[in-house]
């Protein structure tokens, strides 16, 4: 019999890897930001970055942190291969980037959404990877779960359903 | 960048922090003067933050709520926020719009235009305050109201701050308005630069 599921959110630019099966993994709120859910059917371990920004490159500084798509993805990766994982049997599901916040004169700089899809996909393309599943762009929040018991993984927006991804 | 907020001047700091108290009392001010009852701003403060903490800021990221949001153009740069729970919200248009206007399943465009106001309102007379004291150029964008997660309207501000630095400073205060208890989080958002300009500004 399972246990209580534990849930664990995973909050803007961490990175969060487990193989204990009764934890759900959570990003709340997701506007800009794209969550990255990484799920090991065989070994049943499982992960989630929570992507503030594109290019660690374009900043120059902290350039190691989480909190940039080019350095989540191959971390959330190359930790689960580090626990037994193998990365071509990843179940991997995107959810986020949307454009919430539109102010006149000052949309160019929050548009920040779109360049963190670009990246994020970039990045797994570079590990020869693409994501199973996506929810993605559009002008609402969400929030993305991934239950580690069985790598199901779903999605809510406010004033919907909440939806399998 | 980050240094201007972790080593901020001691002296710099208390007059930003009188000339921003001022400030948002006046916008209290303004508001009252347009629900036509009394208005109190009450616990207003100015804080360094971490920036990740701004995902919070409106509370429980993956919880509703109703923001209204300008940009601050001129010599500065920044962002205005008033959060809501919907509830408030409601309260609010009703005060504005006449008993039994309360707000539908969605915010329908006479909420919203009201609401709107509300933002243009309490922005503009933060900013008048500010800029006299300090002689620059502040000027509010158009109003952008949003019903949506409160992590989710912040996560675009929050991100063009992180790429600025690891610190923000945030301006928080609370609107309550007497018998109605409409409960308003006031947040002003400077960009890191944009901090020092203002202190800079103010030690003339």
């Amino acid at each position: 019999m399972m246990g209580q599921t534990a849930s664990v959110p995973v909050g803007v630019g961490e990175l969060y890897v487990t193989a204990c099966p009764n934890e759900v993994l959570v990003a709340y709120g997701l506007g800009s930001c794209v969550a990255v859910a990484a799920y090991d059917p065989l070994r049943r371990l499982g992960g989630m970055a929570h992507v503030v920004l594109p290019d660690s490159r374009e900043i120059g500084v902290n350039g190691c942190s989480v909190k940039y798509a080019d350095v989540a993805v191959p971390k959330l990766v190359e930790r689960l291969e580090s626990m037994g994982a193998s990365k071509y049997r990843l179940w991997l599901k995107l959810a986020g980037g949307a454009q919430v916040l539109s102010i006149k004169g000052l949309d160019e700089k929050l548009r920040v959404g779109e360049r963190n899809i670009t990246a994020v996909r970039a990045a797994l393309a570079a590990l020869g990877l693409a994501a199973k599943a996506e929810d993605l762009g559009g002008t609402r929040g969400r929030t993305m779960q991934l239950f580690l018991p069985n790598g199901r993984c779903t999605v809510r927006v406010i004033g919907c359903a909440e939806r399998e991804l | 960048m980050v240094s201007s907020l972790t080593n901020l001047d001691a002296r710099g700091e208390e007059a930003l922090q009188a000339a921003i108290r001022e400030a948002a009392e006046n916008s209290a001010r303004g508001l009252s003067t347009m629900v036509d009852q009394r208005i109190d701003l009450v616990d207003a403060r100015v804080e360094t933050k971490p920036v990740w903490s701004l995902h919070s800021l409106f509370g429980e990221p993956g919880v509703e709520v109703v923001a209204i949001l300008l940009g601050i153009t001129g010599d500065i740069e920044g962002h205005i926020a008033l959060a809501l729970s919907t509830g408030a919200a409601a309260d609010l248009v009703e005060m504005l719009c006449g008993e039994g206007y309360g707000l539908g399943a969605d915010l329908d465009p006479m909420a919203q235009s009201a609401l709107g106001e509300v933002g243009n309102l309490v922005g503009s007379f933060f900013l008048n305050v500010l800029a006299d004291a300090s002689g620059l150029l502040m000027m509010p964008t158009p109003p952008t109201v949003i019903v949506d997660m409160g992590g989710a309207i912040l996560d675009a501000v929050l991100a063009m701050l992180w790429g600025e630095g690891e610190q923000v400073m945030t301006v928080e205060g609370q609107f309550f308005c007497g018998n109605r208890s409409v409960k308003a989080n006031l947040l002003v958002l400077p960009s890191c630069a944009s901090v020092g300009k203002v202190i800079g500004a103010l030690s003339k």
